[in-house]
């Protein structure tokens, strides 16, 4: 791809005409309004989020019907799915907001792909309140066919807008694929922006693989859709920013400082009604930008994230209008217990409790277990169970390393009360004790001497307890007998 | 594997092994109430030798220092074992007494050290130094120390030692050689002699009185353990006999004893000592009671075993693990239990009563199976007073996991992987109800 406008440019010399006249009879934005915030901001919400004046907001689907949007998405063409979602997200829309006006371009619908026909776009359904209905129709009788010329397309678009100074105008390109013409659709963008169009569009991918992830950042910000569901949520997101709606991020920041940690639960409650508002895993974001999530300015909320233990931030309050960034830090370290040995034998559970002695988590070793950055007493639940305080610090791992347990086999002709103890010169620590033993039985032992003691259960004298010594080595068997 | 020397495993009586360690110093042949100190010492191990030649499984022998180099020439490898431990040695050892003649000095410790090799080397046999001397160390040794390595190695018990003369108040360092008898009389070393004997002939017998909560010695069936310093001498379970009182056990009494009683938690006593030749009762409060948490297991499930944590308030670690509808036995009392189902049970104060079960029932589990196309984040969480709390965490590695979680309503928090967006996040809610399987598919 080269980055000059190809052939078809100059043909079109009358928009270059109403390009100039827009220019000049808009607004240009104030940047003093610029929030310090906003400086954080992807171009296309900056141009949205400061600009109160606006009475009117004005969004233009340029919808792909080219022949790959007969593409399958679990059953149903790409095409179907991309409409069921438009129609559902106007009504939503309309029922709630009255200055709002949807407006419709469609590009590769007319002529069949072997036709290459790259001026193949026409605006279906120009600007207009109340028109659920006629994009219902208007949606049903399309067959996806032909090419994919994006950039003539938007070009296309600009003559869509009608002239308003107090228009908020934007742009939401859904495709499933890239330019299909010689057009360049980088060129356009700047374009756009020059006519008070949403400063950069937004790009809804259709299961788009890019090899280049910088594709569309020339024409805005890109979103990529992978099925239904999916698709939906963008498009919520997107029109949601497009409404001028009150963004959010949280950021959990680590202990180096960097807002890196992610596939964490966060739940958020309403501060006054305690009612819980949303709860989401964070992400990445696109190419690591910000992870944009809707929230409504009015109430002040509570958030909990679900490290361990949990952080909890009362009484956080949201900027209307604007994104607003929640930095939470969350000096996350790793918690790693490895022990050798079989497998089955290493489903040893470890519990891990604050310095009040309160449960903060189970969990299996040979597992990394996440904890805030702090001290814990850990209690591995071997036979014996081990039990250290441990300092966790932000970033880092902490590696315990323990044995492989060995067999032991205790065996006895008479029914018997037995006990196994720790012994340590003079001191001597129970470990485990079977107030019935009979015929035998097995434990899993952490290597290391032990003592066992016996006695026959009906024997009425204490004088009959036996004592016996033996050690316990990882991975091999060792056997008693009373 | 060895049996443990347990001393009074067997009916008869172990055998013991004395050794006489006299001092033949040239100090010794001083005056002593009209005597010389050695011919007091040497009529009293003589007498001491004929009080013991007829009790069964006693054995004696003696050692003498500072009796072979004249003071002047400072050998302090001078110490002999005049009488080894034999068949004669009650007719040898008053006559080896007769010929010899105090004139060196005191290598006390050399002298302690050589006597290890006298003893045999048999384990479960009673090895008893009894010292006499009317001075110090002169040589450069601590006997202290030898002393207290012979005794950690198990070759000799506490030795006894018998400080002779007016100036037997000041030899303070010797009193951590052993048992330490000060003698400024012949009468008192008399007098030590006998309580020395005693101590080691005697039978000795202990009953140990497991109190429950009304003083009555009911509580039984736990093991005791008595430590001497850095040994374990004995184990004993503890029964009551077929009168229904707490049996007898007997007991070196030339030790003070640590007892251990291992109940949960353990009961400890320290300095604990016997009168010899005695029979001695040692009251000790143990009342007990059970914990049991029962659940129905309708179906076999549950491969996993549940584990109970059983610990006290305050106390950072459990004091035992027990599994589920099994009972453990502990000390009256208030305990924290901690069940680690999904999501864990906490019950913050359980009371365990005397002789009663207490019993915590909590609902069988239901088998929750959550299967995905795609790998997932996310995790189980439960609202509890309007929070939600994380039950656990998915695997984001599997695309079918199965989890036993107590009935109740979850919610199911999860995002793909591969998603780049927090708002692409989904809530599924489900319920769990008792033995009940089910399944949940995610696309």
């Amino acid at each position: 791809m080269t980055s000059n406008w190809p052939g078809p440019w100059p043909r079109y010399p009358k928009h270059w005409a109403t390009i100039d006249h827009l220019k000049h009879g808009m607004k240009c934005c104030d940047y003093k309004l610029i929030p310090l915030l906003a400086i954080l901001l992807l171009g296309g919400l900056r141009a949205m989020s400061q600009s109160p004046e606006y009475h009117t907001t004005r969004i233009l689907f340029v919808l792909d019907a080219s022949g790959s949007m007969e593409g399958q998405w679990n059953n149903r063409t790409k095409f179907e799915v991309a409409k069921e979602i438009l129609i559902e997200v106007l009504d939503s829309v309309y029922a709630k907001n009255k200055n709002v006006e949807f407006g419709l371009r469609l590009f590769g619908h007319q002529s069949p792909r072997d036709e290459k026909n790259c001026e193949d776009t026409r605006l279906e359904i120009p600007f207009g309140k109340n028109n659920l209905e006629q994009f219902e129709r208007i949606l049903s009788g399309v067959t996806p066919q032909g090419q994919t010329p994006i950039a003539y397309s938007l070009f296309q678009a600009i003559n869509d807008f009608p002239e308003d100074p107090y228009s908020k105008n934007v742009v939401i390109l859904i495709t499933d694929g890239l330019e299909s013409c010689e057009g360049n659709p980088c060129a356009v963008a700047p374009l756009l922006s020059q006519n008070h169009i949403a400063l950069r569009p937004f790009v809804i991918g259709l299961g788009l693989e890019l090899e280049n992830e910088d594709y569309f950042d020339c024409i805005g910000k890109f979103l990529n859709a992978n099925d239904k569901p999916s698709l939906e949520n963008v498009m919520n997101v997107v029109i949601s920013q497009a409404m001028n709606n009150t963004t959010a991020e949280i950021r959990l920041v680590d202990a180096k400082g960097r807002a890196r940690l992610f596939d964490i639960p966060v739940s958020i409650y309403n501060h006054r009604s305690k009612k819980l508002e949303k709860a989401l895993i964070t992400a990445r974001g696109y190419k690591g930008e910000s992870d944009t999530i809707y929230l409504s300015p009015v109430s002040d909320y509570d958030i909990i994230v679900h490290t361990t233990p949990e952080i909890i931030k009362n009484g956080v309050s949201l900027e209307p209008g604007r994104h607003n960034i929640i930095a939470i830090d969350a000096p996350i370290g790793y918690l790693q217990i490895n022990r050798q040995g079989f497998r089955k034998i290493n489903d040893v559970q470890c519990v891990v409790k604050n310095e009040k002695g309160e449960l903060l988590s189970v969990f299996n070793i040979n597992n990394f277990q996440p904890l805030l950055q702090g001290r814990y007493y850990i209690e591995i639940l071997t036979l014996p169970r081990i039990k250290k305080q441990i300092t966790i610090k932000g970033g880092e791992n902490y590696l315990l390393e323990i044995p492989a347990a060995g067999r032991l086999t205790v065996n006895s002709s008479r029914i018997g009360i037995y006990s196994i103890y720790k012994v340590n010169g003079g001191k001597i620590d129970r470990v485990y004790e079977n107030r019935k033993l009979r015929d035998k039985e097995t434990l899993q032992l952490q290597p290391g001497e032990y003592l066992a003691v016996f006695r026959q259960y009906k024997y009425k004298s204490s004088k009959l307890t036996k004592s016996k010594k033996f050690t316990v080595r990882s991975g091999s068997a060792t056997s008693i007998w009373f | 594997m060895t049996a443990q020397n347990n001393p009074v495993d067997k009916e008869e009586d172990p055998p013991t092994y004395i050794l006489f360690l006299l001092d033949a110093s040239q100090s010794m042949n001083e005056s002593w109430d009209g005597a010389p100190m050695f011919d007091v010492a040497r009529r009293l191990i003589n007498k001491t030798v004929k009080d013991l030649k007829d009790k069964p499984n006693m054995h004696l022998a003696l050692r003498v220092y500072g009796s072979e180099y004249h003071y002047s020439v400072n050998n302090c490898k001078d110490s002999r074992l005049e009488v080894g431990f034999g068949p004669y040695s009650h007719i040898l050892i008053p006559s080896r007494l007769n010929d010899i003649r105090p004139k060196g000095i005191t290598p006390l410790s050399y002298a302690l050290q050589q006597s290890a090799s006298d003893f045999p080397t048999r384990k479960g046999v009673r090895n008893i130094i009894i010292v006499m001397t009317d001075g110090r160390e002169s040589c450069e040794g601590d006997p202290c120390a030898v002393s207290n390595l012979l005794q950690k190695k198990g070759i000799i018990l506490k030795p006894f030692v018998i400080g002779l003369g007016p100036g037997s108040e000041s030899f303070t360092n010797l009193d951590c050689v052993g048992i330490y008898y000060e003698a400024k009389t012949p009468d008192e070393a008399k007098n030590a002699m006998g309580d020395i004997v005693k101590k080691v002939s005697d039978k000795t017998t202990v009953q140990i009185n497991l109190l429950d909560e009304k003083g009555l010695p009911r509580e039984t069936d736990v093991n005791i353990s008595f430590i001497t310093g850095n040994r374990i001498e004995a184990n004993y379970y503890h029964t009551l006999n077929e009168r229904g009182l707490p049996d007898t056990i007997e007991i070196d009494p030339i030790n003070t004893y640590t007892i251990k009683v291992h109940t949960l938690p353990p009961v400890v006593r320290e300095n604990v000592s016997f009168e010899s030749g005695k029979h001695n009762e040692v009251d000790i409060s143990v009342p007990q009671g059970f914990l049991k948490v029962s659940m129905p297991q309708s179906n076999t499930l549950y491969n996993d075993k549940i584990d109970v944590l059983v610990s006290k308030r305050g106390q950072p670690y459990a004091l035992n693990e027990q599994s589920i509808n099994s009972r453990g036995k502990y000390l009256t009392g208030k305990y924290r239990v901690s069940i680690l189902t999904l999501p864990p049970i906490i019950v913050d104060t359980v009371n365990i009563r005397q002789n009663s079960t207490t019993e915590i029932r909590i609902p069988e589990p239901g088998l929750v199976s959550v299967e995905n196309k795609l790998e997932l984040v996310g995790g189980i969480f439960q609202m509890k007073e309007n929070h939600l709390r994380k039950v656990v965490d998915l695997n984001n590695r599997l695309l079918k996991q199965t989890l036993l979680l107590q009935p109740g309503r979850y919610q199911l928090i999860y995002r793909k992987k591969i998603a780049l967006r927090s708002e692409e996040t989904r809530i599924k809610n489900f319920a769990v109800t008792m033995g009940q399987s089910i399944r949940i598919k995610l696309d």
